[in-house]
């Protein structure tokens, strides 16, 4: 019924940034495949297809912006010590271009 | 003397007059702890260092606590679950935790979850399965496990958790005690690890309406690190309880109450369904207005798979700040895309790996349109159909799912019994205050109803919870000790 394949799992999976085992990729092809029946599910509700797109649970909600004002900033000390790599008092990353 | 059974109240007034110290409280609550974490597993980190406070005036000074692992804790273990984050300690705490340690309550404990608050058994986090304490060898639910078997256990009277897909209410439904997720927005979730965004609530777990107001009550209010948060100065949950149903107008729906709409259901839904309708007569025989109403069954048949849909794309928009090179456990490799996948590979759970797939086919360009806009119409049409119901009605009542507690040995859902299963999740996706309590045992196990109110309108629905409550003899149970 559809293009999907294991290599469709898989292409997904690197855009994403990681390897699944063979049993994995199995079991999300086949949440691929159940992602048409939940379609069908919703298409079935009369008069979806006009309704607006609820992106926001209060509908009446205003968003205010706080004022524009400098707040106390977190100490770089704290900030580094969940890293696990550090110079002086810079994270250390991975070189990015030519890496 | 056991005090971590007792109430929050009580646990103040005991305290006030001396008749107990802030340190034997939080000694009780960590001893209690470990014996729990030896029996069920609740916890990912109990907190023995913690200082026991002082006991002030305000109602929550000096009584511990546990949060889920999902609430950032200053200098305190904060895993979301996840084997990615099992070395973070985050530098801040989340919103809550701040406004109740202002309070003067003690956090004892960070509870198990499912990875990521993805999934609803409690079974996919890091450390493993949660046990329930009514029945070892049956889950709590999830995502907020860890919090609702501590609680039902005694180790304390209350627990944090979240409820994204009815992840609050439905393991206080397992474990027969109270779940409250109130009006989205009403609790800052800066600092809670972010899941679906459209649909986070933080939520609490406790042993009676009012204990899960006074908790609320703490950590409700705008938070200028929350954007979504509101003002809630003339909201007053404990305050307003009364007991008082008088002129209150409730309803139940048809379709999510009568058997007739289940015709695979075993022996223990159809004793659950029947269970809802003895509580709902007996509101009835004390004057209380229940009204049956209908909702087109295509919508309800429709919910789980917009969440499956939203939910899926949202978390994988929110999964991708997950990469090892600012914190948690950097990944191997000779480069930054190396480590990083690595990092994903190792970290992230299969559960949470199949979501993320699920969650990047729906959002891609030429899939938006078909899959996750469709399901954010389906949201739409599913909570103007509530929205109908609050223009009549104070409150819906609704079965808390299909039964009690699940096997841990099979956590297959009953086909055919899906509209019932997730019907929580429609206070989700409308941000309505909503409540479950214990009503009653099925088969020696506890069973729950959940309410429902409009939005805004917490102090009614939490009034008509409290009233209910009292009705019943289901407050302030403890797992093994009955009530």
């Amino acid at each position: 019924m559809s293009n999907l394949t294991k290599e469709t799992v898989e292409l997904f999976a690197k855009e994403q940034m990681f390897e699944m085992t063979e049993e994995e990729k199995q079991t999300a092809l086949k949440d691929l495949e159940a992602m048409e029946l939940h379609i069908e599910k919703i298409n079935r509700i009369p008069g979806v297809t006009t309704a607006t797109v609820m992106t926001h649970c209060l509908d009446n909600f205003i968003l205010e912006l706080r004022e524009d004002e400098p707040v106390e900033s977190t100490p770089i000390e704290d900030l580094l010590a969940n890293a696990d790599e550090v110079f002086d008092r810079e994270i250390e990353l991975p070189k990015v271009v030519n890496g | 003397m056991t005090y971590m059974t007792r109430s929050v109240e009580e646990l103040h007034e005991l305290l006030v007059k001396g008749e107990v110290s802030p340190k034997e409280l939080l000694d009780e609550a960590l001893q209690k702890s470990h014996e729990v974490q030896e029996k069920y597993n609740a916890f990912v980190t109990v907190v023995d260092g913690a200082e026991p406070g002082e006991a002030g005036e305000h109602v929550l000074s000096a009584i511990p606590y546990g949060a889920e692992d999902v609430y950032s804790t200053k200098g305190v273990l904060t895993t979301g679950g996840s084997k990615a984050l099992y070395d973070y300690v985050p530098f801040f705490n989340a919103a809550a935790i701040d406004r109740l340690a202002e309070a003067g309550a003690v956090l004892a404990g960070k509870t198990t979850m499912d990875e990521f608050g993805v999934g609803d058994t409690g079974t996919t986090g890091h450390n493993g399965k949660v046990r329930n304490p009514w029945d070892p060898e049956r889950m709590c639910g999830g995502s907020s496990a860890g919090s609702a078997c501590a609680v039902t256990a005694g180790v304390y009277p209350f627990a944090l958790g979240t409820d994204t897909g009815d992840s609050v209410r439905k393991p206080a439904a397992y474990c027969g005690i109270v779940g409250y997720k109130p009006t989205y927005g009403m609790i800052s979730r800066n600092g809670v690890f972010a899941g679906v965004s459209s649909m986070d609530h933080c939520g609490v777990l406790a042993r009676s309406v009012a204990d899960a107001a006074i908790v609320a009550d703490t950590m409700k209010g705008p938070d200028i690190d929350d954007m979504t948060t509101w003002d809630t100065a003339d909201i007053h949950l404990r305050d307003a309880l009364d007991g008082d149903l008088a002129g209150k107008k409730l309803c139940y729906v048809k379709e999510l109450a009568d058997p007739e709409y289940y015709p695979a259901a075993d022996e223990t839904l159809k004793a659950h369904l029947a269970n809802f309708m003895e509580k709902v007569e007996m509101l009835r025989a004390k004057g209380i207005r229940v009204d049956e109403v209908s909702v087109d069954k295509a919508l309800l048949e429709a919910v789980p798979s917009v969440y499956a849909v939203i939910g899926c794309a949202e978390a994988t928009s929110n999964l991708m700040a997950i990469t090892g090179l600012i914190f948690g456990p950097r990944g191997e490799g000779r480069n930054w895309v190396e480590q990083f996948k690595d990092h994903r590979t190792k970290g992230l759970g299969s559960l949470v790996k199949r979501k993320i797939i699920a969650g990047s086919y729906v959002l891609k360009d030429e899939n938006q349109e078909r899959y996750f806009r469709s399901a954010q119409r389906g949201r739409r049409m599913i909570v103007d159909a509530w929205k109908e119901l609050f223009k009549a009605y104070d409150a819906v009542l609704q079965p808390a799912g299909t039964g009690p507690a699940k096997l841990l040995s099979n956590t297959e859902e009953t086909p055919g019994t899906e509209m019932l299963e997730h019907a929580g999740l429609i206070a989700d996706f409308g941000g309505f205050p909503s409540i479950t309590i214990p009503d009653g045992f099925v088969e020696g196990l506890p069973v729950g109803m959940t309410i429902t109110g409009n939005i805004y309108d917490d102090e009614t629905l939490l009034n008509i919870a409290y009233g209910i409550e009292g009705m019943m003899d289901y407050k302030g149970q403890i797992a093994g000790e009955g009530k």
